[in-house]
């Protein structure tokens, strides 16, 4: 089995985040095309990030297969991701290697699969009635801007806009994403005046790929999960969910 | 027996000036101390107890807290070291090898040490290590008794190929004192050949408390979680020690609060709280709160793994009184609580009741304390994704 992916990049800052508050990732290919996807020890956090078959540079697999990555190890092995390198894995049933590629010049990093039992990801059914679209990098900014203040990221919204804010015996913090300045490129409120809570840490653990990303598009609802789609090159995706915080 | 030595000025715990003998003869616990100034350039050098009869009390603070801080810093006090430079790397020199045979021994060492005739080095009392009786040079050392080394520390130390963290942990699981893992590690005895290397005694000890404990938070994550609140409550040397476990993933937090007049807090008229916590993922970084953290982690993580077998979420409260106000290590930490862990704790069904109970118990106000902690003012307000899962269809 081996798929190859033209940015590395991608892979590199999906993995390292995952890495901060999960301990492995479950990767699947099959004839639609690839799947990783993670849930948290605490079962609050949960990933699934997916390239479509056509996407790849190569994809030849043997029929449909699943393996456990170990993310500690994984992780240390992307960190050495440089710029314009090109990803490829190959695995069998007892390892995976990771091939990144630049200029010619391949570096192969080989680690053992994790046989212990695979672990169970859950199918969520989610009904969120508010949507928001905005650039990958606003995201960023915003969440870089309040997560020093508190440990709790508030999530409200209104028809056109979204606010982030975050309080605690330091002071307030707040950041307002709007249709009218632009910033929000889409803003569809089922439910104005919704608001939700949830772990400042989860979002701030996705950094990297949200800074990344071409656009993120955040669905949330009073006391429900919040789920964020990060759109990357290529057609892949990432989406995350976090479970609300019971206040 | 060892010759006499004269304290002239007898204020203690500062003795400023030490005069010695050329030679000094007697039993080392065994114990090997290096130093962290200048690292990589370090010293070491071993130390020589008062008497022979207890001799390996002197360095084996498993068995500290059974007779008392007070006669504790006079016997630590009452050690003389003698110590010479050394690069962190000559661990295979003639003379470091030679330390080595000396603190890999599980009974004390009959050593002469020739040292030079004046030495002017203060004891050291520090957070993390036990107290350090005065230092003087080294002129040279001579091995006078049989050193004694136990199956499982010859096993690694002759293992040129094994790691100094698989090391640590297949003698932890032999059940060789910490203590003497954290000796081991410091004179350079564990690990590849090519990177073995001298590690201060300080940054040894913490080393240990942290590869152990995450081997066992491991293992802790591989068991069932407990079903109900659990309670310890510990008194002793002017401290108050707070163990509160909860149903839950691995979680873990360290608080101390500092009454003013307490070693850490001696100028303060305020109590000083701190403290660091992890969760299941645990630390990339050093906790600000000191070795402490890791000390306490693992006597919890011991508890949970050959105790409990259960796993839980984790808060551990210690509040340090005025009449404790010379530091003594880190040591005290995991030993006070693992001995906290063999007491039966007091069941609780709720978080809300053993904060009810513990707010006769805790000498700054209990509100205050719970929420300065990140565990306690976050517990119970994380849902778990599986309230929303898809429901299967019939």
């Amino acid at each position: 089995m081996e798929i190859t992916f033209s940015d590395a990049r991608v892979w590199r800052y999906i993995f390292s985040s995952a890495s901060k508050f999960m301990d492995s990732l479950l990767l699947t290919v099959n004839e639609e095309g690839l799947t990783v996807k993670g849930i948290d020890p605490s079962k609050t956090a949960l990933i699934e990030f997916t390239i479509p078959k056509d996407s790849f540079d190569k994809f030849e697999i043997g029929g449909e297969s699943t393996v456990q990555i170990n993310l500690e190890e994984a992780g240390k092995v992307l960190r050495s991701v440089e710029r314009d390198d090109k990803i490829s894995l190959r695995w069998n049933e007892s390892s995976i290697t990771f091939i990144f590629e630049n200029r010619g010049v391949p570096r192969y990093f080989t680690l053992p699969l994790q046989t212990e039992e695979t672990q169970k990801i859950p199918e969520l059914s989610l009904e969120l009635g508010n949507t928001f679209k905005m650039p990958g990098d606003a995201l960023y900014e915003g969440i870089t801007g309040i997560e020093g203040v508190g440990e709790v990221l508030l999530i409200e919204g209104d028809e056109g806009m979204l606010k982030l804010r975050s309080e605690s015996d330091l002071g307030e913090a707040e950041i307002v994403f709007s249709t009218e300045k632009g910033i929000l490129e889409e803003a569809a409120v089922k439910n104005p005046g919704f608001s939700v809570s949830y772990g400042m840490e989860y979002f701030t653990y996705l950094k990297q790929p949200i800074k990344i990303a071409e656009n993120a598009v955040l669905k949330a609802e009073s006391d429900m999960p919040a789920e964020l789609t990060l759109t990357f090159i290529q057609d892949a995706k990432l989406k995350y969910y976090v479970a609300p915080r019971a206040e | 027996m060892m010759q006499e030595y004269k304290v002239r000025n007898k204020l203690w715990p500062r003795p400023s000036i030490i005069y010695l003998r050329d030679e000094i003869y007697g039993p080392s616990p065994p114990s090997v101390y290096v130093g962290w100034r200048n690292y990589p350039k370090v010293v070491i050098g071993p130390s020589i107890a008062r008497e022979s009869e207890h001799a390996s009390l002197y360095d084996y603070p498993e068995s500290w807290l059974g007779i008392g801080l007070g006669e504790l810093i006079k016997m630590r006090l009452s050690m003389i070291y003698g110590l010479r430079k050394a690069n962190i790397e000559d661990v295979w020199s003639y003379g470091i090898l030679k330390l080595q045979e000396i603190a890999l021994s599980n009974k004390p060492v009959d050593i002469e040490m020739n040292v030079l005739r004046k030495g002017l080095i203060r004891p050291m009392l520090t957070r993390e290590l036990p107290p350090l009786g005065p230092r003087t040079i080294l002129q040279s050392l001579r091995i006078a008794g049989n050193v004694s080394l136990e199956k499982p520390i010859e096993r690694v130390y002759y293992d040129t190929d094994l790691r100094a963290n698989e090391a640590i942990i297949e003698l932890y699981l032999n059940k060789v004192p910490i203590s003497r893992i954290q000796k081991a590690l410091s004179v350079g005895a564990l690990g590849a050949m090519r990177v073995r290397k001298l590690v201060p005694t300080r940054w040894a000890i913490t080393a240990v408390d942290d590869i152990i404990s995450k081997e066992l938070v491991k293992r802790v994550k591989e068991l069932k979680e407990l079903n109900e609140f659990l309670l310890y409550v510990g008194y002793g040397y002017d401290n108050l020690f707070i163990a509160i476990l909860m149903p839950g993933p691995w979680n873990f937090e360290w608080m101390e609060a500092w009454f003013p007049g307490s070693a850490w807090n001696t100028e303060g008229t305020k109590v000083s709280i701190e403290s660091d916590w992890e969760g299941p993922k645990g630390r990339t970084t050093y906790p600000s709160i000191g070795g402490c953290y890791y000390a306490s982690k693992l006597a919890v993580a011991e508890h949970l793994v050959n105790g409990l077998r259960r796993e839980a979420t984790v808060m551990l409260y210690r509040e340090i009184y005025e009449g404790f106000n010379i530091p003594v290590g880190v040591w005290f930490v995991r030993e006070f609580l693992r001995r906290l862990f063999k007491e039966k704790p007091r069941k609780f069904s709720s978080l809300l009741e053993v904060k009810e109970f513990l707010k006769k118990v805790t000498r700054v106000p209990v509100d205050i304390w719970w929420r300065k902690s990140y565990i306690l003012r976050n517990y119970g307000k994380g849902r778990s994704l599986y309230e929303f899962i898809k429901k299967e269809k019939r």
